[in-house]
């Protein structure tokens, strides 16, 4: 698609980049296959597992494990395939791509939404899957239709976020490696925060950091619509956090842009 | 005998010398497990309120895998770097030269045995940071250490039979994700009258349970038992045999 027939609207621009980023995911499975795969594979290993742990008293009602995982697999999924977006751009910069797309007539700021666009359609599309997977091994939607649609759109605005915080990285540092090298510490906010067991129950520093982490927030408020039916505090609570996170790091990604602009 | 023993110590020289000037190759197979160690010990403290562990520490239970699962990474790194002097042709000239091919592969393994027993080393000391304490006395200490060379080992074999079989490396994925497999789908997480389903069938067939007795020997409040050793030794004997022919067949393969 060239610049002339983008014409000079930045949505067109925002679609035709996001469509990019989209195809490149999609062109090459061993991209997003392991984002499905291996989240997929540690729900089935906890639940097998941990499964015994719904009789300690204190863990929340729920019919199976699996319906207990339903929000963490999600979450870590999304984690799993959205720090693409900061690796394309930091390959873009390190191919001289980016230069190229700069001194074309491309809006600038649609240069993060289009890459944002992409991470938050992959990550519907990975929370539809899950949802479709997991719920004849045992996972709940009690929330109904409410529920599913909250869900979806959580997971959109923290696919956004993931893949803000990857841009932001990427568009900094211009590096493939250094985008790969904090995603360690994203991998261990999710681990650190109520995402695959209840916290209260195991106590001590790691309910104290989990009751910290805007991510536990996040996952309970999930969680409950999935366990335990509507209720809009829950819903309010995940998607706050979730366009929370999402508005600090496109701030974070804009900011990085603005920099790599003036460099 | 004396070539034999030259040729493996002059391998095993390389690898130590790699690993004293990059100490990156070992802080990569650290990592994972003092990772999952620390976030294990908080995350599924309150899963022993089950029973059936052995003890009444998470640190005592996790310790042992976490050392397990250092020694399996640091197996596999040696696969990774044999995927790279295959490829910038120095294995070629490792061939060329008037090296013993057994040396080769012992040689090789016992980098990865090296780098095992430091990171296994380090694993106990954050976990005794912790507060992992010993119940099994010096040999269950010695049973630790005997899981993790043989862990290490059977990661060499298995990451090293495919490298020389493929000798590309687009394989070096399935290294480390075959053994984490293994690992995971064992009791690592949990004992087996607490697991359930698929996992507990599976974990009960795996000979890494057996492994993980003979090293959670040196924790556990039963202290060493003979049934645990002998069953853990079998086990881990077995293992390094079949993955250490995987490996020779595929070395032997790999030469004209």
């Amino acid at each position: 698609m060239t610049a002339a027939s983008l014409g000079t609207h930045t949505g067109a621009q925002v679609r035709a980049i996001a469509g990019r980023s989209l195809r490149a995911v999609v062109r090459q499975p061993q991209l997003w296959a392991p984002s499905i795969v291996f989240p997929l594979f540690f729900t089935a290993l906890s639940a097998a597992a941990f499964d015994r742990t719904r009789d300690i008293p204190g863990f929340p009602d729920v019919s199976s494990f699996v319906a207990y995982l339903l929000a963490a697999t999600i979450v870590q999924g999304v984690l799993f395939a959205s720090t693409g977006a900061g690796n394309d751009v930091a390959l873009d910069i390190e191919s001289g791509f980016f230069d190229r797309m700069v001194a074309s007539p491309v809006a600038r700021v649609a240069l993060v939404l289009g890459r944002l666009t992409g991470s938050m359609v992959l990550a519907v599309a990975q929370a539809i899957v899950f949802i479709a997977i997991l719920i004849p091994f045992g996972a709940t939607m009690d929330a109904g239709v409410g529920g599913l649609v909250v869900t979806l759109v959580v997971a959109a605005l923290f696919g956004g976020a993931v893949g803000a915080f990857s841009l932001a990285v990427g568009l900094k540092t211009g590096s493939v490696e250094a985008v790969n090298g904090f995603f360690p510490i994203l991998f261990a906010a999710v681990f650190l925060s109520s995402a695959f067991f209840p916290p209260e129950i195991s106590g001590g520093w790691f309910e104290t950091l989990a009751n910290l982490n805007p991510l536990s927030y996040m996952i309970d408020g999930l969680r409950n619509l999935h366990i335990s039916g509507w209720d809009s505090g829950d819903a309010l609570m995940a998607f706050g956090v979730a366009i929370g996170m999402l508005a600090l790091f496109v701030i974070a990604a804009l900011a990085a842009l603005r920099d790599r602009l003036r460099a | 005998m004396s070539a034999f023993l030259a040729g493996t110590g002059a391998i095993l020289g390389r690898g130590a010398i790699k690993t004293a000037r990059i100490p990156a190759i070992v802080i990569q197979s650290l990592f994972f497990p003092t990772f999952f160690l620390v976030i294990y010990v908080g995350l599924y403290a309150g899963v022993l309120a089950l029973g059936g562990f052995g003890t009444e520490s998470v640190e005592n239970w996790y310790v042992p895998f976490m050392m397990l699962q250092g020694a399996a990474f640091s197996g596999v790194a040696v696969g990774f770097a044999t995927a790279v002097d295959i490829d910038n042709g120095f294995f070629d000239r490792l061939l060329a030269a008037p090296v013993n091919r057994f040396a080769i592969l012992l040689g090789t393994a016992l980098v990865g045995v090296l780098r095992a027993v430091l990171v296994g080393t380090v694993v106990l000391g954050v976990g005794f940071a912790f507060g992992a304490r010993f119940t099994g006395g010096v040999l269950g200490v010695v049973w630790l250490f005997v899981a993790v060379v043989g862990i290490s080992l059977c990661a060499s074999g298995w990451a090293l039979g495919l490298i020389y079989r493929v000798k590309d490396q687009r394989i070096a994925p399935l290294f480390p994700i075959g053994i984490f497999l293994a690992l995971f789908m064992s009791t690592a997480q949990v004992p087996l009258e607490v697991a359930t389903g698929w996992l507990q069938t599976v974990a009960r067939w795996n000979p890494i349970t057996q492994v993980l007795e003979l090293a959670r020997q040196a924790f556990l409040d039963s202290g060493i038992s003979a049934e645990s050793t002998t069953d853990g030794l079998l086990a881990l004997g077995a293992m390094v045999l079949v993955l250490g022919w995987f490996a020779w067949s595929g070395l032997r393969r790999f030469i004209p």
